[in-house]
C-alpha cells in the first residue's frame, strides 16, 4: 500500500491531474490490488448507466453529429491510437470506399452469433458468440487509369481461425465464363483465395477462410480468369492494393 | 442487419462503413444521452456528449478492444468520462453538489422506453430499493456525480480513508442483490 493506492476513486472519477494519472497508471501495472480493485469498480457499476431515466433526445442531434462526421477529413486510421486525441488526419487522402451492404450481410452471417430472439433489437446480450475481430484491412485501388472500380479486404480473426472478406464496387463487365478471383500474395507465390462474378450492378464479394497454408502476405489482388483457383494468374489484374 | 451485433457493426463502422455506423448511432443515441444527461443535468452538456463520443468512434480516436467485455459497457464508460470531464470542464463539478438523498431513485421512465433497457432499470432499481440511504447516497456522489475522494469525504462525513471501502460495500450490495434475485446481471 502506498500513497498511490489511495488514488483509485480518483483516477476512476478522472479527478486526477495528468501527471497523477500518469503516476497512477504506472503504478497499476506494478500493483495487483489496484489493478483489481480497479477492474471490480467497473465490473460492479456496469449497471448503472441503466438506471437513468429515458431523456428526450433533442430534434436534430443526429443531424449535427452526422454534419460534423461529414465535415471530418478523412483520418490514418490503420493504427488506431490508443488515446484520445492523437489521431492525425491525413490531408487529401482519398476517401475510403465504404463496404457496401452485401458485405455487411456478410460479416452478419459470419458471425455465428446466436441471437436471442427477442422482439427488441436493443435486447442484445452478447451470447455464445464467436468474437470476429478486424485484424487487417486493404483498400484496392484499380490498376488501370479511369477504371472506377474498387474494393475493400478485410481481415478477420476470431483468434485461432482468419477469414478474408473482399467486397468490390463498379467492377467491370465479365465476359461468358470469366470470374474475378482474389489472390493474397507477399514476396512469394500468389495463392488464390476465392473467386466470384459480379451482380448486375458490377458489385460482388466472396469470403475465403484463411487457413494455415496461408502464412503472412501483405497484398491482396483481384484479376479476371477464365478458371477458379489457378495455380497463378493468367488474366489482367483490375484491383490490388496492400495490408 | 438491424439485429447485426454491436461488435460486428463496431468493425464495419471502423471501416469507414457508414450505415453500419449509423445503425449503431440509432441503437444507442437515447440511451448515451440519457446517461450523459443523467450524470450532466444539461440538455447542452449531454448533446456535446453524444457528438464527441460518436464523432470520436468514427475517427478512430476512440477504440473499442472486444476482448475488453461488451460494447456497451465500453461505450457507456466513454460517455460517463465525457459527461465527468466536461462538467470538471465547466467548474460546475466541485462546487458543492446539491444531492438529494434519494436522487439514485428517479421516478419511473416512460413507456415508450426500450424493452432491454426497461428491464435493466427495473432489475436493478429493485436492488437499489434494498441499499440504505447512506449507499444510495454514496453510489450517487462517487458514480454519477464522479466526485473526488475528498468532496465525498466531505459530504458524507467521512474519514478519507473509509470512502473507497464504503464505495465498494455499496456496490458490492448492489451487485449480490441483483444476483441473488436470479437477474440476468447486465453484461
Amino acid at each position: 500500500m502506498n500513497e498511490n493506492c489511495m488514488r483509485l476513486i480518483d483516477y476512476f472519477n478522472r479527478a486526477l491531474t495528468p501527471e497523477e494519472t500518469a503516476a497512477f497508471e504506472q503504478h497499476l501495472a506494478e500493483c495487483p490490488a489496484c489493478s483489481s480493485e480497479l477492474e471490480e469498480l467497473r465490473t460492479l457499476t456496469e449497471g448503472l448507466p441503466y438506471l437513468s431515466e429515458e431523456a428526450d433526445v433533442p430534434a436534430g442531434l443526429k443531424a449535427n453529429v452526422f454534419a460534423v462526421i461529414d465535415a471530418q477529413p478523412d483520418v490514418h486510421d490503420e493504427e488506431p491510437p490508443h488515446q484520445a486525441g492523437n489521431v492525425t488526419p491525413l490531408p487529401e487522402k482519398r476517401r475510403r470506399p465504404a463496404i457496401p451492404l452485401l458485405a455487411a450481410a456478410l460479416l452478419a452471417s459470419l458471425v455465428t452469433n446466436i441471437f436471442l430472439a427477442t422482439a427488441d433489437r436493443s435486447a442484445e446480450p452478447a451470447v455464445e458468440q464467436r468474437n470476429w475481430e478486424l485484424a487487417d484491412k486493404a483498400e484496392l485501388a484499380p490498376q488501370q487509369e479511369g477504371d472506377p472500380s474498387n474494393a475493400i479486404a478485410l481481415i478477420l480473426s476470431d483468434g485461432s481461425s482468419r477469414d478474408l472478406v473482399v467486397d468490390a464496387e463498379n467492377l467491370p463487365e465479365l465476359s461468358d465464363g470469366e470470374l474475378f478471383q482474389v489472390w493474397v500474395l507477399d514476396a512469394g507465390a500468389p495463392k488464390p483465395a476465392g473467386a466470384f462474378r459480379s451482380s448486375g450492378e458490377g458489385t460482388g464479394t466472396v469470403s475465403h477462410p484463411l487457413g494455415s497454408k496461408f502464412g503472412a502476405f501483405d497484398t491482396i489482388a483481384i484479376t479476371i480468369e477464365k478458371e477458379e483457383g489457378l495455380p497463378a494468374p493468367e488474366g489482367p489484374i483490375i484491383l490490388a492494393g496492400s495490408l | 442487419m438491424n439485429h447485426t451485433d454491436d461488435g460486428t457493426l463496431y468493425g464495419l463502422a471502423s471501416s469507414k462503413d457508414r450505415r453500419a455506423f449509423e445503425l449503431l448511432y440509432d441503437r444507442y443515441e437515447k440511451l448515451v444521452f440519457s446517461f450523459a444527461y443523467r450524470i450532466a443535468s444539461d440538455r447542452e452538456i449531454a448533446e456535446e456528449v453524444v457528438q464527441d463520443v460518436f464523432v470520436k468512434i468514427w475517427n478512430g480516436s476512440a477504440v473499442y478492444e472486444p476482448g475488453k467485455g461488451a460494447f456497451s459497457s465500453w461505450l457507456l464508460t466513454v460517455t460517463r468520462n465525457k459527461a465527468i470531464d466536461e462538467l470538471r470542464r465547466l467548474q460546475r463539478h466541485d462546487h458543492e453538489p446539491m444531492v438529494e438523498k434519494d436522487a439514485l431513485l428517479e421516478q419511473p421512465g416512460s413507456v415508450e422506453q426500450t424493452a432491454a433497457w426497461h428491464e435493466q432499470q427495473a432489475e436493478i432499481r429493485s436492488a437499489v430499493l434494498e441499499l440504505n440511504p447512506e449507499q444510495r447516497e454514496i453510489i450517487e456522489l462517487f458514480y454519477f456525480r464522479g466526485l473526488s475522494q475528498q468532496k465525498i469525504a466531505d459530504h458524507c462525513e467521512l474519514p478519507l480513508g473509509t470512502v473507497k471501502g464504503r464505495i465498494r460495500l455499496a456496490l458490492q450490495k448492489l451487485r449480490g442483490t441483483i444476483t441473488k434475485e436470479g437477474g440476468t446481471s447486465y453484461e
